[in-house]
């Protein structure tokens, strides 16, 4: 073999082998937070404040770690009866800091309002265990362009008597298709994506 | 020391003409002006050797009594054939690498058989006939089938899968727009695919992952069907795919190249490519190729409404340089697939409830604000897969040769969802690099025995940004085969062996803590043995029979080992196993050819038995009812992945007939069985039973044109019935029959030729859903598409 021919087999067999050494390090990048373009919501939190006064009942759907890993944690609330109660809606990513811009994923979609619905249904509505209001509109969060719909981030929950049921707590996440608003004055459950489905025990004493 | 001599040979049959006397039979006609096929085979003898051996890729040109020249290569049987070409006074010449270029005369009536000696290579030193033979001309007892390149030019512009689909045994598994090939009920992890002799090397283990190649570069596709670890590696256990380009042409320096420009109507594609390839004047031994491919598409549509968001953008590239020298060469290339699919709207990304709702729906959920546009929008994927290459070969006297193969891969594939709108980047987001190298040995001793032996050596790592879906990892690999083959006159006997072992470190945040959990890592090491055991016998000069007896092995993917999360696509929530172990499959393919002048019939029977194989099956609680994981989005069935012992059987036929000189019927057929043995359940995702029908008139000319044709097709799909519901969710879709219809002509002008061709895919805009797509369980599939393509070569 001459010397020219070894000496391009050499830089040929070398050049993908050292090419290879700078492609990454994957221990290392491992610690890396991964780059952060996608969106975890962890938890969602109803806190139910009666309207007479009183102290707020909170319901929470928990899954720190998001899908896989350790199942979700649910507390269900439990409610007077014959009582009303004023509902704000909360939701969280808390893979991330407090002081993350990305913590509170509700500002994000009160700032999408016009692409969001909170929908309530389930067989305690269907039941007439309690009943279910929603009280905000998309100009409460966001400037609103078009038929001003609500959100379902705010609402009231009024109890009848005794019993238990589900609250079923459905977010809807319906961004324009082809520049067609999918969030309409009759749109519901079904249409655009399922952000958060949520099954709350709810028991009324 | 004696050599054995070798004659170039040209054996043609030429069948005497029928047009130009109708009912007149002549034996001995000299004045023929008809068109009639002139085939022959380019082979290798051996003295006292009676049967010939078939050279692959000899460039064959005949110059017909006109004037006109026609240009083919031969197969991997040293056969050639060129149809609708007037015998009368023609002349083929045979050019192949290190033997002299040959010339015979043709004449119309007379069986030839010509016997021209070989020219000895002129060297500095003493003469030395180079007889050595690379890998793939060297036949094996495997069960191959081939799309040549003008096969190839009647399906450009389509997907890989999707052209792949005319071979029996081959279809195509779909998501809108990507395709991956199936090969006897095989997909995804189990079927290797080599480009230009490199194992691509790319994230398939995903059903919505296709094969990142740019189908342009491809002159010749063959398909391997069954179990060919030896040769290809581990995971080669349903088949191998091998995409090889034009090789590069160190006997010609002179300029050519051709261009390609198609436009499908349903989804208003258009795709351009072209390729120049050459050597220097002046320069002997030195070639080079460049080429590029481009797609523009927009949404496809069904017979009844678009299929919102299934636009596609993709510009490619490659290049080749080589130098040949009498006793070594050295080829570098390069190549870049830039692909960008949407993804179509409507399948779902929620949960169980709304799956099952679209399950219900007969048009998807919002069909009325679907729309055709050419815009490219979330969901989408976009995958760049790039590889440097350099091989190089060194012939060590006349008997044997020295190959090496250093490449480095990169994949990038990023996936986006829809999102709120301050996201920019994708959701998922991989980066696999691959490093590789394979060393070779192949010998001959004496007239029927060869061997090879090499090794092999891999590096790669994954990193992963983005959602968690599977960890990075950095993996070792090397393997080290040993074959050894003997042809005789009417037997070949092949005998082989190999080893693989790889070792994987995973590297991942353990799923409860967070940003901060600590890092969980797995070493894993798999060792993936494979054995041949094959024979191939020449009954007649007709008849060719082939039995293969192989057992293959795959390693685990790291999505099988490591998903934990909601698979995109159906509603399931999918878990790996980490302690999953290879699989080992023990297979039988036999294949019968029958190739008479007027039919060529093709059965290939196969049964498998894979120890271990790895599937995702539906998690079951005690009672039997599917286990259902809660996450925010709802709840999802459970799907795990287990190791079962799995049987797979099946036939692929297919049939070509011309009874006639202007007529031509070709009717392809196959059927997979497969069956979870130890859940005695049926797999899923295995082919229903598939039979197509071809019938093209041929023309020799007509007008200005040659070669002109018009045909149609009839392919019916079965009804899969085979089905375990839990793992499907949904009734497979009904059998349906699809019509197609095909036109085309080539138009010589001097050294240069252009052919058109005008397709109607699903001529009737049949509405169907087909079982292997998993757009199925959503919407329709695309309607008819009449596709207009123009190539130019010079």
């Amino acid at each position: 073999m001459n010397t020219n021919l070894r000496r391009i087999l050499t830089l040929t067999l070398a050049a993908p082998i050292a090419m290879l050494a700078a492609c990454g390090d994957p221990e290392a990048e491992a610690e890396d937070d991964h780059g952060d373009e996608q969106e975890v919501i962890t938890t969602l939190t109803l806190t139910l404040t009666p309207q007479g006064g009183g102290d707020a009942v909170t319901a929470t759907f928990k899954d720190a770690d998001g899908d896989g890993g350790e199942a979700p944690t649910i507390t269900n609330p439990t409610l007077a009866a014959n009582t009303t109660y004023d509902v704000t809606v909360t939701l969280l990513n808390e893979t991330v800091d407090e002081d993350d811009e990305e913590y509170n994923i509700g500002n994000e979609i009160k700032e999408e309002a016009e692409e969001h619905q909170v929908f309530y249904t389930g067989a305690g509505i269907d039941d007439g265990l309690f009943t279910w209001t929603t009280t905000d509109v998309e100009s409460d969060y966001a400037d609103n362009t078009g038929d001003d719909l609500p959100v379902g981030l705010a609402g009231t929950l009024a109890t009848a008597d005794a019993g238990s049921g589900v609250l079923t707590v459905t977010l809807m996440h319906q961004p324009p298709v082809n520049d067609v608003a999918v969030k309409t004055a009759t749109s519901g459950l079904g249409d655009g994506e399922v952000d958060v489905a949520v099954d709350f025990d709810i028991t009324v004493e | 020391m004696s050599r054995p001599t070798h004659h170039l040979l040209v054996s043609s049959t030429v069948t005497c003409c029928l047009c130009c006397t109708p009912a007149v039979v002549h034996a001995q006609e000299t004045t023929c002006t008809c068109a009639e096929p002139v085939r022959g085979r380019v082979v290798e003898r051996f003295d006292g050797v009676d049967d010939a051996f078939g050279l692959f890729e000899a460039s064959v040109t005949l110059r017909d009594g006109a004037g006109k020249t026609f240009e083919a290569q031969t197969d991997l049987e040293g056969r050639f054939a060129f149809e609708e070409v007037c015998a009368n006074d023609a002349e083929v010449t045979v050019a192949l690498e290190r033997y002299a270029r040959t010339t015979a005369s043709v004449s119309c009536g007379e069986p030839l058989e010509l016997v021209m000696p070989l020219a000895v290579v002129e060297a500095p030193e003493p003469s030395q006939t180079v007889t050595t033979r690379t890998f793939e001309e060297i036949r094996d007892s495997r069960t191959r089938v081939t799309l040549d390149e003008k096969e190839l030019d009647e399906e450009r512009g389509v997907p890989l899968a999707k052209m792949l689909e005319k071979l029996p045994g081959v279809r195509a598994l779909e998501t809108g727009t990507v395709s991956k090939p199936m090969v006897q009920g095989m997909h995804s992890n189990r079927v290797v695919i080599m480009i230009d002799g490199l194992r691509h090397e790319s994230l398939s283990w995903g059903l919505d992952h296709a094969p990142e190649i740019d189908p342009f570069t491809a002159a010749q596709v063959s398909v391997v069907k069954g179990a060919a670890g030896v040769r290809y590696g581990p995971d080669a256990i349903g088949g191998v795919v091998l995409v090889s380009p034009r090789p590069l042409t160190y006997d010609d320096a002179t300029l050519h190249g051709d261009a390609h420009l198609v436009g499908l109507s349903n989804g208003r594609q258009g795709v351009a490519a072209a390729s120049l390839y050459g050597g220097v004047p002046g320069v002997a031994g030195l070639a080079w190729r460049v080429q590029g491919s481009g797609k523009i598409a927009g949404a496809l549509e069904s017979p009844t409404y678009v299929l919102d968001n299934t636009s596609v953008r993709e510009l490619n590239g490659s290049a080749a340089v080589g130098i040949e020298r009498e006793a070594w060469g050295l080829e570098v290339s390069g190549s870049r697939v830039d692909a960008r699919n949407g993804v179509f709207t409507g399948v779902y990304s929620g949960n169980l409830t709304q799956f099952q709702d679209a399950l219900t729906r007969d048009t998807p959920r919002g069909v009325e604000n679907y729309r055709f546009d050419y815009d490219l929008e979330r969901p989408r994927h976009e995958v760049v897969h790039s590889i440097a290459m350099a091989k190089g070969h060194l012939d060590l006297g006349e008997a044997h040769r020295l190959e090496a193969t250093a490449a480095y891969q990169l994949n990038e594939r990023k996936e986006f969802d829809i999102t709120r709108g301050y996201i920019t980047g994708p959701q998922l987001d991989f980066t696999l690099s691959t490093g590789s190298l394979e060393l070779a040995w192949i010998g001959t001793f004496g007239d029927a025995w060869s061997a090879s032996a090499g090794a092999v050596g891999m590096l790669q790592t994954n990193i992963y940004r983005g959602r968690r879906f599977i960890p990075n990892y950095g993996a070792s690999g090397a393997g080290a085969f040993a074959w050894v083959k003997r042809e005789g006159e009417r037997v070949d006997l092949e005998l082989g062996a190999r080893v693989d072992a790889e070792e994987m470190t995973t590297y991942q945040r353990e799923a409860i803590g967070g940003p901060t959990a600590p890092i969980e890592s797995f070493e894993l090491s798999y060792v993936t043995p494979s054995l041949v055991a094959g024979a191939r016998w020449r009954v007649t000069e007709e008849v060719d029979a082939s039995l293969n007896l192989s057992s293959a092995s795959r390693a685990p993917t790291i999505d099988e080992l490591f998903v934990d999360g909601v698979s995109q696509g159906v509603a399931s929530f999918l878990e790996g196993d980490h302690t999953l172990d290879p699989e080992q499959t023990w297979a039988a393919t036999g294949n019968l050819e029958i190739a008479t002048g007027w039919f060529d019939l093709r059965v290939s029977p196969y049964v498998q038995y894979i120890d271990g194989y790895i599937y995702a099956a539906p998690e079951l609680d005690d009672n039997g009812e599917a286990r259902a994981k809660l996450t925010i989005n709802g709840s999802f069935p459970s799907f795990v992945y287990q190791q079962v012992d799995a049987l797979f059987a099946g036939v692929d036929a297919d049939l070509r007939t011309r009874p006639y000189r202007w007529l031509e019927l070709a009717t392809t057929a196959s059927m997979v069985r497969a069956q979870d043995l130890t859940r005695d359940a049926f797999l899923v995702f295995i082919p229903p039973d598939f039979i197509a029908q071809d019938v093209t008139f041929k023309a020799a000319t007509l007008g200005p044109f040659d070669g002109a044709s018009i045909g149609a097709r009839v392919a019916y799909t079965a009804r899969q019935t085979r089905v375990d519901l839990k793992s499907d969710f949904a009734e497979p879709p009904p059998g349906f029959l699809l019509v197609h219809a095909h036109a085309g002509a080539d138009l010589p002008l001097g050294e240069q030729s252009l052919r058109a061709s005008l397709e109607v895919k699903n001529l009737t805009n049949q509405r169907y859903r087909a079982y292997l797509s998993r757009l199925r369980y959503f919407a329709d599939e695309p309607g008819r598409s009449i596709n207009l393509r123009l190539k130019y070569s010079f």
